[in-house]
């Protein structure tokens, strides 16, 4: 029989972000979101695909072992261009039109420059390195969080992930866009001490415009958890010229209020660049919205005007 | 939630004594001091006839009697090494020949009499001519060679065994930081004073007056160099204090006029008898480290436990209503100034070709100085801990003392704190915001580990439960043991990765061509239990050679320049009428360190896997490859760095080699004694991963030739893929009870991952976790590499980062390029 397994892009240890104290964050890959920030756009696809990172390719010349591999062709010589270290260098240049993600160019790179993005893990393969990590939970309150891409996209696992994880007693944090039907939710809930729950925009055509989903779902199931007993650890990721103003947030102070009591942590996320240079990895023609990160007295007068409704919350 | 912790701000005059000890002006107001060169100078040639151990005392009060006492302007606590407040103080008996570069008359102008250069005075340039000619014959490096026979060069020097300073050298020539590496009895000098000692020295002599008989002349000398020495100290104390009075005399200011006289009271009364407040207990610290720091150049003449030796003396000062908690915060600030002021300085530093190149780029001396991290004495100060009930041991001075360091921003001394499950939460998070603006002070060790360790080398529970650290990360006895941890300094520091070389070569060295026992070429291994075999086999062989060549080091450093001043007051020195450089103390263990924990691990698995696991390559493929320094075999090396698994990211088989390494290192070491007692192993590095690392070739672990290997416990450079938990467990599983000589584990985050209240919990949990998991020492750098990117670029506006570099904090701006470079390079953990 074939074993269940997640398609995961990342296991992180030390993860201070994602929840309360010390946690490892596995994240699952694809998203039925498509946020133009994205700020792990390899996490949106729910396949493996090929990435590139150029800073770890030695150069056609020294190795040249992904020409002549692909069966689509996809692969030729690019133009001499400079290295990291200023050398003069030519790199592959990789036409993903054709490509299929069959990874033979992955295969072939032992620089992993070209290095193919997700892995079909066992709940049995995740344990292992969570067992690894839970000394480090112990004083500090942490525990697993399942994130993603959307984790609950692939509910099954995620499931399983979260029920072997309280046999050990481990705290466990679900990471969601709330994007999900309510019926894997509620499967969830009994195994599942918190969920982070992104609130992105509380404006519905907007969030359809912008985030290719309609936002009324989100909303829904915040209410559902919240009635049915669950934690929420809320998080907004602060965009400029998107939910950052000020009667926006009192969208946001008056929709949470009403769910108070379920409300353990409102974290606010600033904007920030970083994962623009993911899209480049990706070999797309996807372009990432950029914009200025918002500042620390916006950041700041944000955060005052939910405290005024009572909530908890924190910046990062 | 994220709220930042402050530390009070500091006083007026702290402010401005810690502004004149700024990365960048510093230099401008610092002098060599040539005081100790000169007095030294005089009494060795005034008394060649004199026997060593009333010589060194002889010396010692000498210089007590002429040391210019300086008392300087906001001065709560007196004493620096030579007459300035500010000085790079040089010695001679090592080894004098640097002096011939710097009296050199066509360029000693242009290096040391030319705008912005740190001056000396022609009168200067005199003392030193006059020193190298009293000197150059009967220096240490002299008379270490007078000892060393011709049969130790096939093996060591110009043969196969390598060392820290000995590479290129092939001969004995001690540089800079020879010996030292211990504790002083400083707990003694303030609780007992040395007019106690110099009674009971004055017993034993009388005891035995005239009846001189069998072993007892030794002794006799001895007890007489140890009351030349009390009166040394004594001497000292009651100088300051007349420049005390004077200086009261002449103020006009009548708060400080009363200060000044209630110094002088303390002066005269400590020293000889034990000191009475807390003032008098800091001041106590200070002057016995100035008389150590006169007797000879030791780095890391370590200060120990300084919050246990005073922190009763505080307690009564508070409860008698003598002095508030504020004025002892300004007390210890002024304490830890006065320490950052003793600056020693290696003479082939001084050398004038260097000099005048950094005058020409705009740098001075200083700060080329520092980045050789000898100008500081590399003395540490030990807090917390536990007693050996296992309960926590700290007091107000321990906090006073985190106090000190977080709102003073000073690089050194270094301090560390000896954390335990009792350790209160107060205490961690002031160690841990401390460590954060302070470039990873305090380190932190772990009692549970370090004490039984130090067990296992015979120290009674009570001796263990009570060590301090020395020098960098190494555990020792506090005031107990003449630890010797620099031996002398060449010998201290071993690459490991010297044996893979040896191992991959047939034992023949490729630096040397000289070979060390015979193995076979790499390509001749028929299992890797073979390799293995013969990595134990190379590693005793470079063991046995370095404790032979270090037992005659230290025959000849005891026979010539006993080291009276640290013996006056040592635990058992008095009982066995001993000089600790004969065995007087208590404990003698001799420490020595490895280096490549990582990179050995790393290559012993690249064999193993590839060529006798997987036979994916030929053992002959591979070693073609290193000896063609992988050129032609890029393909083979990132199959190396790409699909080998690798130390440091919770990988059991590699892991395992790594700590395998270490045991065999070990083991070796900790079976073999040097004349004073048995030898003790530990792995650290300093900065001499980057050395070691330009000295050997190409290394199956996918290193080219040339490139550094990975620091102390570390994994390598940008090799810990699975973030800081697996990192952390990786290197708990090495064998830290075996490496009583101490490990460190540098570890670094940015700034956002360890912020406010909350950061500061999760790092606390996180080094908590390492500990219980076995771990025995860490320090952190909280700073992003944008950040050290923007300081490379813009140094003036960064001249406050501090670093941990290795076992030593300083300033980021003041290291040399590659250090910078490898530095960047480790792996920023918790984005």
């Amino acid at each position: 029989m074939q074993q269940l397994t997640g398609k995961i892009y990342d296991i992180q240890g030390f993860s201070v972000q994602d929840g309360p104290g010390v946690r490892t964050t596995v994240f699952l890959k694809g998203c039925p979101l498509r946020c133009p920030w994205c700020h792990s756009p390899e996490s949106r696809r729910f396949d493996t695909e090929l990435n590139w990172m150029h800073i770890r390719c030695t150069g056609l010349d020294a190795c040249g072992k992904c020409l002549g591999v692909c069966p689509r062709n996809c692969i030729t010589r690019g133009e001499p261009t400079r290295g990291v270290t200023g050398e003069e260098i030519s790199y592959p240049a990789v036409d993903k039109t054709d490509c299929d993600e069959c990874g033979l160019c992955a295969k072939a790179c032992k620089a992993t420059a070209l290095y193919m993005c997700g892995d079909d893990k066992t709940v049995d393969e995740v344990m292992h390195r969570i067992e690894r990590d839970m000394p480090f939970y112990e004083d500090s309150g942490g525990g697993v969080t399942v994130s993603g891409g959307e984790c609950l996209s692939q509910p099954a696992f995620t499931l399983e992930l979260l029920k072997r994880c309280k046999t050990l007693s481990v705290n466990t944090a679900v990471d969601t866009t709330g994007f999900v039907r309510w019926e894997t939710i509620e499967k969830v809930m009994p195994y599942a001490d918190l969920f982070l729950y992104d609130l992105k925009c509380m404006d519905e055509a907007l969030h359809e415009r912008v985030i290719g989903v309609p936002g009324g779902l989100i909303l829904e199931n915040a209410v559902k958890i919240a009635e049915a007993g669950g934690s929420l650890w809320v998080r907004i990721p602060v965009m400029p010229m998107f939910n950052d103003s000020e009667e926006h947030f009192e969208k946001y102070a008056a929709f949470l209020s009403g769910i108070k009591d379920s409300i353990v942590m409102v974290q606010l996320l600033p904007y920030h660049k970083m994962g623009v240079s993911k899209y480049a990895r990706l070999l797309t023609r996807e372009q990432v919205f950029v914009a200025e990160p918002p500042t620390d007295e916006l950041m700041e007068a944000r955060k005052q005007q939910l405290e005024a409704a009572g909530l908890p919350v924190r910046i990062h | 939630m994220a709220q930042t912790f402050q530390f009070a701000p500091v006083t007026d005059r702290i402010a401005k004594m810690r502004d004149m000890r700024d990365a960048f002006t510093q230099g401008e107001l610092i002098t060599i001091n040539t005081e100790r060169t000169k007095l030294y100078t005089d009494y060795y040639r005034d008394h060649p006839n004199e026997h060593p151990l009333l010589k060194r005392s002889g010396a010692v009060q000498y210089w007590a009697e002429n040391h210019e006492a300086n008392v300087f302007d906001d001065d709560i606590i007196v004493g620096t090494p030579g007459p300035d407040e500010r000085s790079l103080g040089v010695y001679v008996d090592n080894s004098p020949e640097w002096i011939l570069g710097v009296i050199d008359e066509a360029t000693f102008k242009k290096a040391w009499q030319s705008e912005g250069a740190i001056r000396m005075s022609d009168e200067q340039r005199d003392i030193l001519a006059d020193a190298y000619e009293v000197w150059k014959n009967i220096s240490v490096s002299k008379m270490f060679e007078g000892a060393v026979t011709e049969d130790f060069f096939p093996a060591f020097g110009t043969g196969p065994v390598m060392n820290y300073m000995q590479g290129r050298a092939g001969r004995p020539n001690v540089f800079g930081m020879i010996q030292g590496h211990y504790v002083a009895n400083f707990r003694k000098a303030v609780n007992t004073g040395f007019g106690e000692v110099k009674r009971q020295a004055q017993e034993k002599i009388d005891e035995h007056k005239g009846k001189v008989f069998g072993d007892w002349a030794k002794k006799h000398v001895f007890y007489h160099a140890v009351v030349r020495t009390c009166d040394a100290a004594i001497t000292l104390s009651n100088n300051y204090a007349k420049s005390c009075r004077e200086k009261a005399a002449a103020t006009k200011d009548e708060k400080r006029k009363a200060e000044l006289l209630d110094m002088a009271d303390s002066l005269e009364w400590i020293m000889d008898k034990p000191a009475r407040t807390y003032r008098e207990g800091l001041q106590v610290l200070i002057l016995y480290q100035l008389l150590l720091t006169a007797d000879c150049q030791q780095h890391g003449q370590s200060m120990g436990r300084v919050d246990k030796y005073v922190g009763h003396l505080l307690e009564k000062d508070i409860a008698e209503g003598r002095l508030t908690m504020d004025e002892a915060q300004e007390l210890t600030d002024a304490f830890l100034l006065r320490i950052c002021d003793i600056m020693i300085v290696h003479g082939m530093m001084l050398n004038n070709k260097r000099v005048i190149e950094l005058n020409e780029n705009g740098m001075n001396a200083f700060m080329a100085i520092y980045m050789g991290m000898t100008a500081t004495g590399g003395i540490v100060l030990t807090i917390g801990g536990s007693t050996p009930d296992g309960e926590d041991d700290c007091n107000d001075v321990t906090r006073l003392m985190l106090q000190a360091y977080g709102r003073m921003k000073v690089p050194d001394p270094t301090v560390a704190l000896r954390i335990h499950s009792k350790t209160p939460e107060d205490i961690w998070r002031l160690g841990i915001e401390c460590s954060k603006l302070c470039g990873g002070m305090p380190e932190l060790l772990n009692d549970a580990v370090v004490i039984p360790s130090m067990m296992s080398w015979g120290f009674t529970h009570e001796d263990a439960a009570d060590y301090s650290i020395v020098g960098c990360v190494e555990p020792g006895g506090t005031g107990n043991e003449w630890s010797a941890s620099g031996n002398d300094g060449g010998n201290s520091i071993w690459n490991m990765m010297e044996a893979i070389t040896l191992l991959i070569n047939g034992g023949v060295s490729p630096r040397t061509g000289k070979t060390a026992v015979e193995v076979p070429k790499l390509y001749e291994y028929e299992s890797f239990e073979q390799v293995k075999e013969a990595f134990v086999k190379l590693v005793e062989y470079c063991m046995d050679w370095t404790v032979s060549f270090t037992s005659i080091y230290e025959l000849a450093y005891s026979q010539n320049f006993p080291c009276i001043v640290a013996s006056t007051m040592m635990e058992g020195c008095m009982e066995s009428g001993k000089d600790v450089t004969e065995g007087g103390a208590k404990y003698n263990r001799t420490g020595l360190t490895a280096c490549g924990t990582s990179n050995v691990g790393d290559s012993l698995m690249a064999i193993k896997k590839l060529c006798f696991d997987d036979k994916t390559v030929s053992l002959r493929t591979l070693y073609d490859a290193l000896q063609a320094n992988w050129e032609g075999y890029e393909e083979l090396r990132q199959t190396v760095i790409n699909e080998v698994p690798h130390y440091g990211n919770d990988l059991e088989e590699v892991d395992g080699l790594s700590s395998w390494a270490l045991e065999v290192f070990a083991d070796s070491i900790g079976s073999k004694y040097g004349p004073r007692g048995r030898y003790c192993g530990g792995t650290f590095t300093m900065t001499a991963h980057i050395r070691f690392g330009e000295m050997i070739g190409a290394t199956p672990d996918g290193r080219k030739a040339g490139e550094p290997i990975a620091d102390a416990i570390s994994p390598r450079q940008g090799f810990d893929k699975n973030g800081p938990t697996a990192y952390l467990r990786s290197a708990a599983k090495l064998p830290h009870l075996k490496l009583a000589n101490g490990d460190q584990l540098n570890i670094r985050f940015t700034p956002s991952s360890v912020a406010g209240d909350e950061g500061a919990m999760k790092l606390k949990n996180l080094i908590s976790t390492y500990f219980r998991l076995g771990g025995m020492q860490v320090q952190f750098n909280v700073v992003g590499t944008d950040k050290l990117y923007e300081a490379q670029k813009d140094p003036l506006n960064n001249k406050d980062l501090i670093v941990r570099i290795a076992g030593f904090s300083t300033y980021f701006v003041t290291l040399s390029e590659d250090v910078q470079n490898d530095f960047i390079t480790r792996t920023e953990q918790a984005m």
